[in-house]
């Protein structure tokens, strides 16, 4: 597997509820404002709460209408001794992790992405640490097996 | 061979009140009301409620220096602690990255140190072992073991014979004191201090004359301006004497000597602090230097590792040569650090057209002080300005002397920042990952960044090589590929 992979289609659901999860929350923290106000009569606490519904108007919008270009140029190829990730359109970034430098990788699902029978990935290295949103178990445990076939390189030594 | 628990010297009974020297006065401060009020309630004096407390506090810290134990074992070292909560940590000694004492001068005489272990884990960011004051022989036993010195003798004597038999030294370095001087008159670290002094003197000059002018004759006010200069030269004066001062006593008698594996580097006046370090955990090499330091061909070389033992608790850099001229630098480095180039490389430079992004971004960024001081001062607003000039200057200095180089396993990369010239040695092989970063207007104008990452000190230290054109930034990060 060399080629440049997307990330399952079904991140873009998983994206599109925590934009929403975000966006309650920041609702929750707005309306809290209003309830403290109702019996304390804090004048600021309306400052607060219209702060609040506006960073979550923002945020909701913004999130959203990013799902489809986050996810058209978020890439990620698993080579034999490289994971690369690449991201962005107009700021373009390649990340390349030589297998040989990792130090161990954590897979993980909230209840989100086990939702979608995904796994977080996260990558570190002995200095770094990077994440890929969502993949198939598969792909997850592929990862791992590479990673023990070259962790031997790494010698003592080298941190 | 040690391996019953023991005890650090009792002296750290000291040493820990003293470390939680603010606790115990906010301690006497809480406690000052209730205490003498219990105190005249039974009828004692309060004397005798605050010597109470002040036994207490001692007994405290002598249960802490009591539960805390260390052992040197085997393969390990073992360190008990805690009164309610029990920790043992174990630190095998192939783990082991720096090994750090620091002693006072008045501890010399009972050959009394303190010792710092770390280990490259980067969970915790105080080191993993700290020893306050124990005996120097602590150290070398685990030196000793840490070395590797397998088999060893049957009967003790013959074992501390050989532990007291110095090691083979490979290499010795002393810091020559005119270098030394140059190096503290050439510290851009004055400025910070300059600025504090005025400010200090700005608030001390506004708290006074609100008392003191109505009573002070027209005659002085006259003088201001003489008094002023005079009190800004004073300033600038103390300033310099202070910050040249504080790096002289801090690598007084700098010494750098290796030892078969080993990198043992010793500095200061007051208090001798020393670092030993295996030479095959070093990450990479800085050689860095400031504009001034520049002109005087002067460098200063840094080793980047997974250990924040060394030069500031900030900072985490290990000094290797605090100042060498530009001439000698490898030359001197090369006995220490196998791997150290030569000599200084030939760089590849940026373009001149290049430059241009360098000014813009940094005079960007000034605007963010020259807009709201136009705003808010008006004409006066106009010498922030001078801000301006000085970050077009940093971005053309950025600019100049951004290079790169690859020379046989190793990635050489020079960057500027705030006028201060830094030039990484890194071998492949450490390099623990690496981007290459482009805008979409950059694919126009065919540029790119690189930028690797290296461990340092409890985390990441991330090397940035901006505007590189593109074709060399995909060069670098394909050879970064290589296995």
């Amino acid at each position: 597997m060399n080629e440049s992979n997307h990330l399952p289609k079904q991140i873009k659901t998983v994206w599109r509820i925590s934009a929403i999860l975000n966006t309650l929350l920041a609702v929750g923290f707005g309306a809290a404002a209003v309830i403290i106000h109702y019996f304390f009569n804090y004048q600021w606490l309306l400052y607060a709460a219209g702060f609040f519904f506006v960073v979550a108007v923002i945020d909701f919008a913004v999130e959203m209408s990013l799902v489809p270009y986050r996810y058209s140029f978020w890439l990620y190829t698993l080579s034999d001794d490289a994971v690369e990730l690449r991201s962005g359109f107009i700021f373009r970034k390649l990340i390349s992790i030589p297998i040989a430098r990792v130090q161990d990788v954590t897979l993980s699902a909230g209840p989100i992405l086990q939702s979608q029978k995904l796994q977080e990935v996260r990558i570190t290295t002995a200095s770094t640490s990077h994440k890929i949103d969502g993949v198939q178990p598969e792909v997850g445990e592929q990862l791992r097996k590479q990673i023990m076939k070259l962790a031997v390189e790494v010698r003592n030594n080298d941190v | 061979m040690t391996s019953k628990p023991q005890h650090l010297n009792p002296l750290s009974i000291v040493y820990f009140i003293f470390r939680h020297f603010w606790d115990t006065i906010l301690l006497l401060i809480i406690g000052s009301g209730p205490i003498t009020r219990w105190s005249t309630a039974i009828g004692i004096d309060p004397v005798i409620g605050f010597s109470a407390l002040a036994v207490l506090i001692i007994l405290w810290h002598t249960i802490r220096y009591l539960c805390l134990t260390f052992e040197i074992g085997k393969d390990m070292l073992t360190i008990n602690s805690g009164i309610l909560v029990k920790r043992h940590s174990h630190i095998l000694y192939t783990r082991i990255q720096t090994i750090q004492h620091t002693q006072w001068f008045f501890l010399v005489p009972f050959h009394l140190e303190k010792l710092q272990i770390e280990t490259a884990g980067h969970d915790d960011h105080s080191p993993e072992a700290v020893l306050p004051i124990v005996n120097e022989r602590i150290r070398t036993e685990i030196e000793y073991q840490r070395n590797g010195d397998s088999a060893p003798a049957a009967d003790s004597t013959d074992h501390l014979a050989k532990q007291l038999k110095p090691s083979v030294q490979q290499a010795e370095y002393e810091i020559n004191s005119h270098e030394l001087t140059v190096f503290a008159l050439t510290s851009l670290g004055v400025f910070p201090i300059i600025g504090a002094g005025f400010a200090v003197y700005g608030k001390i000059q506004e708290a006074i004359p609100q008392k003191l002018i109505d009573s002070l004759t027209a005659k002085l006010i006259h003088q201001s301006a003489v008094i002023l200069g005079v009190i800004g030269l004073l300033i600038v004066i103390i300033s310099i004497a202070g910050s040249y001062l504080t790096i002289i006593q801090k690598y007084y008698k700098f010494r750098l000597n290796s030892t078969n594996t080993q990198l043992n580097t010793e500095q200061g006046l007051f208090q001798r602090n020393s670092v030993t370090i295996p030479i095959a955990r070093i990450q990479a090499l800085r050689i860095k230097q400031n504009v001034i330091r520049q002109w005087c061909h002067i460098s200063t070389v840094q080793a980047l590792a997974a250990s924040s033992a060394g030069d500031d608790e900030k900072s985490n850099d290990l000094m290797i040569l605090p100042v060498v001229k530009n001439d000698q630098v490898f030359a001197t480095l090369q006995p220490f650090v196998s791997w150290a180039p030569t000599q200084f490389s030939e760089l590849n430079r940026l373009a001149r057209g290049s430059y241009w992004y360098f000014i813009r971004n940094a005079s960007l960024i000034s605007l963010v002080i020259v807009l709201p001081c136009l705003y808010f001062f008006k004409i006066w607003g106009l010498l922030s300005l001078l801000v301006v000039i000085i970050t077009i200057l940093m971005g053309w200095y950025s600019a100049a002397n951004t290079g790169w180089k690859i020379v046989n396993d190793q990635l050489i990369l020079q960057d500027g920042h705030f006028f201060t010239r830094s030039q990484y040695v890194i071998p492949h092989k450490n390099i623990q990952s690496f981007l290459f970063v482009q805008s979409i207007w950059m694919t126009h104008t065919k540029l790119a960044h690189v930028r690797v990452n290296v461990r340092h000190g409890n985390g990441n230290q991330l090397i940035e090589i901006r505007y590189l054109p593109e074709a060399v930034g995909r060069q670098i990060f394909d050879w970064l590929k290589i296995r």
